[in-house]
């Protein structure tokens, strides 16, 4: 079946060199804070808080269905063994310590439960030699997702695609810019503040609005694909 | 939502600030959905966005059903007012006749293996605290369960 490759119209501003001196000094943010977040979820996951797993949840079941994909291929059993990898990690979210990022611990075991699975149908585990433990925190692979899509939810796709890059087109500049260098370039706030010349409470301000605007068209067709799931 | 969260999201959240908003982040319903839409926005400018499958709720469904995990909870110790309120003679002979009654029937009803070995519960009261904590946040108001550890003595 082909596939319709789905690529974002906006292009990536900024290709220059990344400015030597930021304008503001943001010294009272965690050194990794990505991992300080995950943490605290952690945490009142332990203390009882299902609803901060779910944040968890919803922040990795699509990497990690992702990262799954190239061990297994049927679709039904990849969202099997992600269920599973989860329902793990969460009986056993009392023994995460935070010796390793939550990701990190999470995507072990789903490896381990697709291997399992795999080895419980008399299947042997296809080699993961191109993702290994220290490359899973920078994994992503849109397409391998997309091979699993219908013809429905590829429509979908592109459609939410299509919503996603008309609204930021119809931005003003300077908060399709900030969203734009956030998302696409991946740049810091202090990056992002050096290049547009500006406090970064400003860019903090644009990226916000820009996606309180985007989020506002987005609504009705998010809702709509999650009420076919 | 605040443009906190969107900071949360970018991970460029201040120290002071990150509690607070992690907390807003698992308590409010209408936060967790624009952090959704985020998300989406990400995929989507990082090519990486694919309407299928989104499993949240349905693995959500699942972990409601799991017993609530508590480890890192633990239960408050009164030792101001045990260290300040007298102890009369009666309470003494309640206490002790309470403790003996206690053990009675915890030994009759000791649990076995199919093999006889002893099953012993090794936390048999659950404080008020967990329980508080466990009906507030059940994602789905499904069924409730407490998880008990046990240990097999052979």
């Amino acid at each position: 079946m082909n596939q319709l490759k789905v690529v974002p119209i906006i292009k990536p501003l900024y290709n220059g060199p990344m400015p030597k001196e930021h304008p503001v000094k943001s010294d009272s943010r965690p050194v990794n804070p990505e991992r300080a977040i995950d943490q605290k979820l952690v945490e009142k996951a332990q203390q009882g808080d299902k609803k901060a797993f779910g944040i968890l949840v919803e922040k990795y079941n699509k990497k990690l269905t992702r990262l799954l994909s190239r061990m297994v291929r049927d679709q039904s059993e990849i969202e099997d063994i992600v269920q599973d990898s989860f329902i793990k990690a969460y009986r056993a979210i009392n023994n995460f310590r935070g010796d390793s990022a939550f990701y990190t611990w999470l995507y072990r075991i789903g490896i381990n439960t697709a291997k399992n699975h795999l080895v419980s149908l008399g299947r042997r585990p296809k080699a993961m030699d191109s993702v290994e433990i220290e490359d899973i925190e920078n994994f992503e692979d849109g397409h391998e997702l997309r091979n699993l899509e219908t013809p429905e939810t590829s429509m979908m796709t592109n459609e939410i695609v299509t919503t996603v890059n008309e609204t930021i087109e119809m931005l003003p500049d300077d908060l399709r810019q900030a969203i734009t260098l956030r998302e696409m370039d991946g740049l810091s706030y202090d990056e992002i503040a050096a290049i547009m010349e500006c406090p970064i409470g400003t860019v903090r301000s644009r990226i916000f609005r820009a996606r309180e605007a985007i989020s506002e068209k987005l609504k009705p067709l998010v809702e709509a694909t999650s009420k076919r799931w | 939502m605040s443009e906190k969260i969107s900071s949360l999201f970018d991970n460029e959240i201040e120290q002071e600030s990150l509690d607070k908003e992690v907390s807003a982040l698992s308590a409010k319903s209408a936060v967790q959905r624009n952090w959704k839409y985020y998300q989406v926005v990400r995929d989507v400018l990082q090519n990486n966005y694919s309407s299928s499958p989104d499993l949240s709720a349905r693995i959500m469904e699942a972990i409601d059903k799991e017993p609530t995990q508590m480890g890192a909870i633990r239960p408050k110790q009164n030792t101001a007012s045990a260290l300040v309120l007298p102890v009369m003679p009666w309470k003494i002979a309640a206490y002790t006749l309470g403790v003996f009654a206690a053990i009675g029937i915890f030994t009759m009803n000791i649990p076995t293996t199919s093999n006889g070995s002893t099953v012993q519960l090794v936390q048999e009261d659950i404080p008020a605290e967990f329980m508080e904590k466990h009906f507030a946040t059940t994602a789905l108001n499904g069924n409730y369960f407490i998880k008990a550890q046990f240990q097999v003595n052979d």
